[in-house]
């Protein structure tokens, strides 16, 4: 997997680069918009990860001119503009996810990854039924089963493990459940996230079993068939 | 428009008092031409009665008293003639009809009686009685009804002409105090569109041959808006420089951190020391990422009129979102929610609400009771949290909406001491309030919306 850095400082760019490289990716760099423009036209990447204020073109012109070029490659905003209306503007401006600094290397990570696997998992975002090992969830009738025993799930319950099941295997941040799962764009300051997986596993783990929903230490949660 | 606004209109008032001003001139004038036509009238009756008088006198001493009585006759048949009265020496009437005045020589008005005349109804008479050489009299009149009748028409032409021109200059100045009116009430819209935070709208222009008052009213009005939006814009990316050089280093700091950590994989004493630091980090970027969050509010433009939002929907998902949380504090949350829909922001209204059980959650002991409320009235919609916890004495309540204030008994407890203030801003960029209220015991935060207006609720 191919990834571009267009990023002006020079520490943080090294800080991606080696961050992402831990976790197999092959990065690229570039110091200003126009040479990130220039290397993303020229070669492919699977992700593009792009400052907002660069030197020469600004990165939100930059990935207007990959959109207006018919570039699909997803783009990850990573800026210290942090303002919903700079959100805002990033993500219609043909960003497909925001992260603002300073950010957590793992939650970079895990947002890489989704946007990475978005066009695979394409498939599975319109799944009436969705399967992890023996956890099937019945996303029309809105009932979750393990094996052939039904688990009675309460509406925000079935909306998060949805969201978990949807990105198998791959790391979910809080900050992502929060979005995705309860519209929240802003972070509360008490451990709603954590209250309710837990809550979650008390529905679906085996007591005595290792449970179904991993958390990964420092970065999020992660529901796997393995 | 409503009746109180248009009577409190400038234009109007001057329409009312210009037609006021012109029914008093006309009354004036029409009494002066009233008068001066009477007494020109009179003039010209005793002008003709004199020459009357003259001429049959003189014909008397020229032909004789049966001449002169001939002429009466004559005169007399004539149609809109005068009226005469010829009395010998004796006193016996030889010509005229004239009932007999009484009156001395000279002249004299009469009000004269239909019952002596039957079928004369003489209304006032100027009459003008001369002895005459040979001892006769001789009187001679005119009736006055047709100058009444002169001075009627009069009346109604000035009145008609007056009532017409009060009704045109009523109806001009209404026209054009009206257009006045309706471009004083676009600046005035404008202003008020902007005091609540709508920067971009502005004050209503036409293209004039020659600006008046009120066209330069509204330029200096919206040249003085884009001042100030220039000033605000100048402030806003100030605040995003500021962001970037503030978050640039602590970016740096947080990925050094995160290099110690790695290599101080072993040394839990480092390890630990790392982890208090990063926590650290963390407080710093949620003070600053609330008050860039406050003042991001502050600016942003003002949300009435938006379309309308499930506000109870809104509440239940934030009290759903903390209710395991809240519980597993050993505190209880109570949700009762009546359907209601006011123009929002879905983001913003979740915010508030829990900043508020935040709030709640923050500053009451384990046992509390938390309640989550909506209500609909008439013309509101009241969405308060309470608690029954130790409170806020009232002093006070006005103090924690103000930035980083805290009650120093939570000085201690986490929290950036800008919720309330960023609970205050979203109420008023919805043009909501905020209360505090005594819930005895506890507190009582209040936001109270504006009720959609009936078409939109439907």
């Amino acid at each position: 997997m191919r990834a571009l850095v267009v990023e002006d400082d020079l520490q943080t760019a090294e800080y991606v680069r080696a961050g992402l490289s831990e976790t197999g990716w092959s990065v690229e760099t570039a110091f200003d918009g126009e040479t990130g423009l220039e290397r993303s036209r020229r070669e492919a990447f699977d992700v593009i990860i792009v400052d907002r204020m660069l030197p020469k073109l600004d990165g939100l012109s930059l990935v207007s001119a990959i959109r207006a070029a018919n570039g699909q490659t997803p783009v990850l905003f990573l800026t210290a503009m942090g303002a919903i209306s700079d959100r805002v503007a990033g993500l219609e401006g043909g960003g497909d996810d925001y992260l603002v600094k300073p950010f957590s290397l793992a939650e970079l990570k895990a947002r890489v990854a989704a946007l990475a696997r978005r066009p695979v998992m394409a498939g599975a975002r319109d799944a009436a039924v969705l399967r992890v090992g023996d956890l099937m969830l019945d996303r029309l009738e809105r009932r979750g089963r393990i094996g052939g025993r039904e688990i009675e799930l309460l509406p925000l319950q079935f909306k998060l493990l949805e969201f978990l099941m949807l990105n198998e295997g791959r790391v979910v941040t809080r900050a992502m459940l929060l979005e995705g799962v309860w519209g929240f764009r802003f972070d509360p300051r008490t451990n709603i996230v954590e209250t309710h997986i837990s809550h979650l596993r008390g529905k679906i783990d085996t007591p005595g079993q290792a449970s179904r929903i991993v958390t990964v230490r420092g970065a999020g949660y992660m529901i796997s068939a393995g | 428009m409503r009746a109180s606004r248009f009577l409190a209109s400038s234009g109007l008032r001057f329409a009312v008092l210009q037609t006021v001003l012109l029914i008093v001139a006309f009354t004036v004038a029409g009494a002066l031409t009233k008068y001066s036509v009477k007494a020109n009238y009179r003039d010209e009756v005793h002008t003709r009665i004199l020459g009357e008088v003259n001429a049959l006198s003189a014909l008397g001493r020229d032909k004789g008293a049966a001449a002169m009585a001939r002429m009466v006759i004559q005169n007399e048949r004539r149609p809109g003639g005068l009226e005469y009265r010829l009395e010998g020496p004796d006193g016996q009437v030889l010509v005229g009809d004239l009932p007999p005045t009484g009156a001395g020589p000279g002249w004299t008005v009469l009000d004269w009686d239909d019952a002596v005349v039957p079928g004369r109804p003489f209304q006032d008479l100027e009459i003008f009685t001369q002895r005459l050489p040979d001892g006769s009299i001789l009187t001679v009149g005119q009736d006055m009804a047709e100058q009444s009748r002169l001075s009627h028409t009069l009346k109604h032409v000035i009145f008609w002409c007056g009532a017409a021109g009060a009704a045109i200059g009523l109806v001009l100045s209404g026209l054009m105090g009206g257009g006045a009116l309706r471009r004083v009430s676009g600046v005035v819209a404008a202003a008020r569109a902007v005091s609540v935070g709508q920067m971009q709208v502005r004050a209503p222009t036409r293209r004039a041959l020659l600006p008046d008052d009120i066209d330069e009213l509204g330029a200096t009005f919206n040249k003085m808006l884009d001042d100030i939006v220039t000033l605000v814009n100048r402030l806003r990316w100030v605040s995003a420089d500021i962001a970037h050089d503030l978050r640039t280093p602590l970016t740096h700091i947080r990925q050094k951190l995160e290099g110690i950590r790695r290599a101080a994989d072993v040394d839990p004493g480092v390890l630990a020391a790392c982890q208090e630091i990063d926590a650290d980090i963390d407080e710093l970027l949620r003070t600053f990422d609330a008050m860039l969050r406050l003042a991001e509010i502050e600016n942003s433009p003002d949300l009435i009129g938006r379309g309308p939002v499930d506000i109870a929907e809104v509440v239940r998902r934030v009290a759903d979102a903390y209710r395991p949380d809240i519980e597993a504090s050993g505190r209880e949350l109570d949700v009762s929610l009546a359907p209601a829909k006011v123009a929002a922001d879905a983001d913003l209204v979740a915010q508030a609400v829990a900043n508020l059980i935040e709030n709640a959650l923050r500053h009451t002991p384990a046992g509390a009771k938390i309640r989550v409320s909506l209500a609909r009235r008439e013309h509101e919609v009241e969405l308060s949290v309470s608690d029954d916890g130790p409170g806020i004495p009232a002093d006070q309540h006005e103090a924690v909406l103000q930035r980083f204030h805290r009650l120093e008994t939570s000085r201690t407890s986490p929290g950036s001491g800008l919720g309330l203030p960023i609970v205050a801003a979203v109420a008023k960029r919805h043009g909501a309030r905020l209360a505090l209220a005594d819930a005895g015991p506890g507190l009582k935060a209040m936001l109270v919306f504006p009720a959609l207006r009936r078409a939109e609720s439907i």
